[in-house]
């Protein structure tokens, strides 16, 4: 009864979407339609403008943020995130917002250094000022920052760490890292999964075999160990682009065998199909019959792989920059930034150092739902778990590899 | 639940129930087994109620089987679940439907005094004490997919045997022997070894019989069997069927039978009402209706029929597909279809149910009901008003 | 069964010599070796040493020789006498310190793993149940939530917490006062206490992901035809709930009970660090960084054959839970 009830409503669905649809391009509605089943998604689409709000900020990051990676003021250390203001002292407002100086003093029962607001120094907020020279995009060089306030006012928006740095400015720079890192390890393994994966479906046989066996030995390392020990051999003193790129790669390696099973067994079932058979009788060469007949067959399914497993690699990057094995200074990353937090006290006297934590489970939370919502939008008929679709085995498969991932941290 | 401008009139209802009533006078003179009245199923989706049963009355004898045919989607087995109070949680239900059964020998079991009363299942609450002696106890269900219709977690024996003790007795010895009795009744062979077996162990035609001897374990009055030999092929089905019968004498339960395929209502049912589009188009003795059928719709579906020796002509098809029944404007539900339409009659309001022959009523403007057109207008329209 | 056990065990031999030959491989990857980190770490205290001192501690150690001979005399160690090798940084032979921190690690995650099923069935079941109701949004919210959270940053929030309220970050797993004691009942008391926090935070991100797949599964099953059978024959909803939704949703997330455990295990790794646990977490970071390359890789290997028997362990309960795949393997 509720299938009947649910053909009926498909059935009304599927009446309205080809009468808006009726284009003889298959594969080109096909995205189409997942497009516009994304757009239904409500939290995908949430999710959608809060990444791209991420990513836009990680690419204007120098010139959004106030300070550059190398600036501090030591005796700024530990100071609590500016409040910006448009009511002064006096309670008149100020359309320009702005911020007060800030003085230090001893905090009479702890005796330690902590910072007040000055309330007869008065800096508004400018913008466009000029700071730390920096190259904008890669082109050019510039030292006009988005935002700032005048000597001697400081600007900390989330605060300082221990040694003066903006904490703002260091979060926003830190995108840059923890934001491509993902990115690219999930293009690299995206590209193995594609290759070895689609030699192995298609190729069958003995070649199969070997590299299935080859894939079950990487997928019975513990994930996490085996990021230290990878991550442990990096060299100590190499540069920062090199540390990026080893990092990048040990990511990579570890998630290509999941893509690379998805592909496999697409492949595998794909191969059966008629159309093939009848191409591969018509003498279509091999690499043809891949890239034509075979891969538009379930490429968005692996891009939806993809896109879930990108925050795994978020969080492993930020794990490994935590514990010192990643990312390492003067380039930094939202792990890096955590590092501090690593002291107990340090987070109960100072807990600003929580924030770039925040921007972590934004990021994870938005690439999560944009997974679920394209999975969703690439499968319409797996609704609730994204798990209907897939037979028994399939689902186990499912079920083991997303927790061998996501139990790791 | 009673919409008004649905369009289902008192007038139909009424002559139905006379049709039902006549067909029972004849045979005995207690009020049929199965009787529905007006029943109406809607889901509600987002796009609004889809009223997938839109007033259907039947009757139904005991001992008889009737067949309900029709195309996919005509609302042929949400009626039959309706029967057992099936609906999902999000279908809106209403009309009647009054059972009276029959104290039967070993339905000790059921609580509540219902055999021997006549009730309307549709009063009953849901999830009460008496709903549930009806389900598996006086109306019991077979389904399309007897791969899926089972558990298959759980032994065959396991299955039949909840049912039982449901039903018919505490004692999970006596449940066994039922269960062994039945098991043989429908044909499993070795069923004390079949007992302890699951499911997937079974061929589809076997599982189908585990599917009858549960259903049929509680001795219940009406059976439904929703397509029961559609997913089974032709030898099997022939098979199956040949067991609902013998089995339909031996125990005298009736039977409403959900199909798609004419031949199937040919070898099994007493009489037959087409469906489509929620409503109930034609009902006739199985005879009389392969003999004269006079609705459009059904001459379409019969004439799409293969039959041997005709091999030369071309398989009729209906043109067209079934709509989908939401927000149904006032006309006859088959008029983009129908090849003898009349325009500005038959596109312009509900139709009523004429009766062509003694037990033979369709529901078209070619029969009969166009006549008093004006005039039936008006009482229809203060109807509605009123 | 028996058959496929052996076989299955048969298989995971080989597997296992090739991941301990990588593991190897991968430790003794990083530029120099404990010797030089100890010679570097001497000479920060002042103390020099010479070449040739050195040379006759490599000769000592056997890290004088090529990788992988020293991995074929620690294989060989290991297959024939159970010998995992010498922890250069603990001084003390591998196979003793694993001893020493496998009992309490095992303890940690088996709690943990009892509290993320404990908690995660009912809630995923009742969010099924009652779908699109408060607690089900609520319950999906919290889901999501923990998913993205990273334990080990979840640690510190968690300690933050304690720190504020009792002032006390807890620590690792035992009150100073108890670290050395015997075993009475206090220092069991004082070590639940300290369970605490490790178990949620290790447990969460797990339970969370569970209470998706119990509902999901739920969902899934509570629409099988099977259950419209069930409910055709009259049997109360709950006695459907309990005999058939639950019973087959239940089937793989307890069939995982082995996968997790050692998911567990070694995925704790971190949050140890970072909570200060006597677990193997801290240890292994340390050999790592040290390159004590034994014990780091007796670790790692344990780790791989404890996946392995995990993924094992997980199919047989599957064959059990489940009598179509059992048919299937016994065919096989």
């Amino acid at each position: 009864m509720v299938t009947q009830a649910k053909a009926l409503i498909r059935r009304f669905r599927n009446a309205r979407s080809v009468r808006a649809a009726a284009r003889p391009d298959q594969s080109a509605s096909h995205w189409r339609l997942m497009y516009r089943e994304l757009k239904r998604h409500k939290l995908a689409r949430i999710s959608s403008v809060v990444l791209a709000m991420m990513y836009t900020l990680a690419l204007f990051a120098p010139f959004i943020a106030p300070q550059g990676l190398e600036n501090y003021s030591s005796e700024y250390m530990n100071s609590k995130p500016t409040v910006v203001r448009f009511v002064d002292a006096e309670g008149n407002f100020h359309l320009q917002p702005f911020v007060y100086g800030l003085k230090s003093e001893r905090d009479p029962e702890t005796l330690r250094k902590r910072f007040v607001e000055d309330p007869s120094k008065l800096f508004p907020i400018k913008l466009f000022v000029r700071g730390e020279e920096y190259t904008f995009l890669g082109v050019f060089q510039t030292n006009v920052h988005l935002f700032g306030v005048d000597e001697p006012g400081r600007i900390f928006l989330f605060g300082t760490d221990g040694m003066g740095r903006d904490l703002f400015s260091r979060v926003v720079l830190g995108s840059q890292v923890s934001l491509t890192v993902p990115l690219i390890g999930v293009s690299i393994s995206f590209v193995l999964g594609l290759l070895i994966g689609g030699i192995s479906g298609y190729a069958g046989g003995r070649v199969d075999a070997v590299i299935q066996r080859f894939i079950d030995i990487v997928r019975s390392f513990p994930t996490l160990p085996l990021w230290m020990a990878l991550a442990a051999a990096i060299p100590p003193r190499v540069g920062v682009v090199e540390m990026f790129f080893y990092i990048t790669i040990i990511m990579a390696f570890i998630e290509w065998t999941g893509l690379a099973r998805v592909v496999r067994s697409k492949f595998i079932a794909l191969r059966a199909e008629d159309y093939v058979t009848a191409a591969k009788i018509a003498g279509v060469g091999d690499l043809k019959i891949i890239f034509v007949h075979l891969v538009p067959g379930f490429i968005s399914y692996l891009v939806v792989a993809a896109t879930l497993a990108i925050p795994g690699m978020i969080i492993g990057e930020t794990a490994m920059s935590f514990l010192g094995l990643g990312i390492r200074s003067p380039a930094t990353s939202w792990g890096v930034l955590m590092q501090e937090a690593q002291q107990i006290e340090n987070v109960a006297l100072y807990p600003w150092k929580l924030i770039p934590l925040i921007f972590v489970i934004i990021v994870v939370l938005a690439f999560n739902f944009f997974g679920d919502g394209l999975r969703d939008a690439a499968d319409p008929y797996s609704h609730e778990s994204g798990l209907k679709s897939a037979n028994r085995k399939e689902k186990q498969r499912w079920f083991n590899r997303s927790k061998g991932k996501r139990m790791s941290m | 639940m009673v919409q008004p401008e649905q369009g289902q009139t008192d007038v139909d209802v009424t002559l139905q129930r006379q049709g039902a009533e006549r067909l029972h006078d004849r045979e005995t003179q207690e009020p049929p087994m199965l009787e529905v009245r007006d029943l109406r199923v809607g889901f509600r989706t987002p796009a609004g109620v889809v009223q997938a049963v839109d007033g259907v009355s039947l009757a139904l004898g005991r001992g008889r089987t009737l067949a309900l045919v029709g195309e996919s989607g005509c609302g042929k087995s949400v009626t039959g679940r309706a029967l057992l109070a099936l609906t999902p949680k999000h279908a809106e239900i209403g009309g009647e439907i009054w059972l009276a059964p029959t104290g039967v020998a070993g339905s000790s079991g059921a609580p509540g005094g219902i055999r021997g009363s006549r009730f309307d299942l549709l009063r009953l609450k849901p999830g009460s004490k008496e709903l549930r002696a009806v389900r598996g106890g006086i109306v019991s269900m077979i389904f399309q997919e007897p791969m899926t219709a089972l558990s298959p977690l759980h032994t065959v024996g396991d299955q039949i045997m909840e049912n039982v003790l449901l039903h018919r007795t505490r004692s999970r010895k006596e449940a066994e022997e039922i269960t062994l009795d039945m098991m043989d009744r429908v044909g499993i062979g070795n069923a004390r070894q079949r007992l302890r077996q699951y499911p997937h162990e079974f061929s589809g035609g076997m599982r189908q019989r585990v599917m009858i001897a549960m259903a049929l374990s509680c001795r219940p009055s009406l059976l439904i069997a929703d397509e029961p030999t559609t997913a089974l092929d032709v030898t099997i089905q022939a098979q199956v069927l040949e067991l609902m019968k013998q089995l339909q004498r031996e125990f005298g339960m009736a039977i409403l039978f959900i199909t798609h395929d004419l031949g199937v209502v040919a070898e099994t049912a007493d009489e037959v009402a087409v469906m489509y589009l929620g409503r109930i188009v034609e009902r006739a003795p199985v005879k009389e209706l392969f003999r004269n059928p006079k609705h459009p719709y059904t001459r379409g579906l019969l004439r799409s029929v293969p039959r041997i020796g005709n091999a030369k002509t071309r398989l009729a098809s209906i043109e067209g597909t079934v709509p989908l029944p939401l927000s149904l404007p006032p006309m006859c539900g088959f008029y983009d279809r129908c090849p003898e339409r009349i325009e500005g009659i038959c596109n312009r309001r509900y139709v009523p149910v004429t009766t062509v022959t003694e037990g033979h009523q369709v529901r078209c403007f070619l029969y009969g009901g166009a006549d008093g057109i004006g005039e039936e207008e008006v009482r229809e329209e203060g109807l509605r008003h009123g | 069964m028996v058959r496929y056990i052996t076989r299955r065990t048969l298989v995971m031999i080989p597997v296992a010599l090739v991941v301990s030959m990588i593991v190897f491989f991968i430790i003794q990857l990083p530029p120099g070796d404990f010797i030089s980190g100890y010679a570097a770490k001497m000479s920060t205290s002042g103390e020099i040493m010479d070449a040739q001192a050195l040379a006759q501690l490599r000769e000592a150690y056997g890290l004088d020789q090529p990788w992988y001979a020293q991995y074929f005399t620690w294989i060989t160690g290991i297959l024939t006498e159970g010998d995992f090798g010498y922890s250069l940084s603990y001084n003390r032979p591998v196979a003793d310190i694993i001893g020493q921190y496998m009992g309490i690690t095992l303890l940690v995650s088996i709690f943990t793993m009892l509290f993320t099923y404990i908690i995660a069935i009912p809630i995923g079941v009742l969010s099924a149940v009652k779908q699109y109701s408060w607690f089900d949004y609520l319950s999906t919210g919290i889901g999501f939530l923990g998913m993205a959270t990273p334990n080990f940053l979840f640690a510190i929030l968690l300690m933050f917490l304690s720190f504020r309220w009792w002032g006390d970050p807890m620590l690792g797993l035992f009150s100073p006062e108890f670290a050395e004691a015997p075993w009475t009942y206090a220092k069991w008391l004082d070590l639940l206490k300290h369970m605490i926090i490790p178990v949620i935070v290790i447990g969460t991100s797990n339970t969370c992901e569970l209470i998706r797949v119990m509902r999901g599964q739920m969902l899934d099953e509570m629409t099988k035809p099977h259950i419209v059978t069930a409910r055709a024959k009259g049997l109360p909803e709950w006695r459907i709930l309990v005999k058939y939704s639950i019973r087959a949703a239940i089937n793989p997330v307890i069939s995982t009970i082995g996968w997790s455990l050692t998911t567990i295990f070694t995925g704790s790794t971190i949050t140890a660090i970072v909570l200060n646990l006597p677990t193997q977490g801290p240890v292994m970071h340390k050999a790592l960084l040290s390159q004590d390359m034994y014990l780091a890789g007796s670790w790692l290997l344990l780790m791989a054959v404890f996946t392995l028997l995990g993924t094992l362990i997980s199919d047989i309960l599957l064959a059990l839970l489940d009598p179509r795949i059992r048919l299937e393997r016994k065919g096989a």
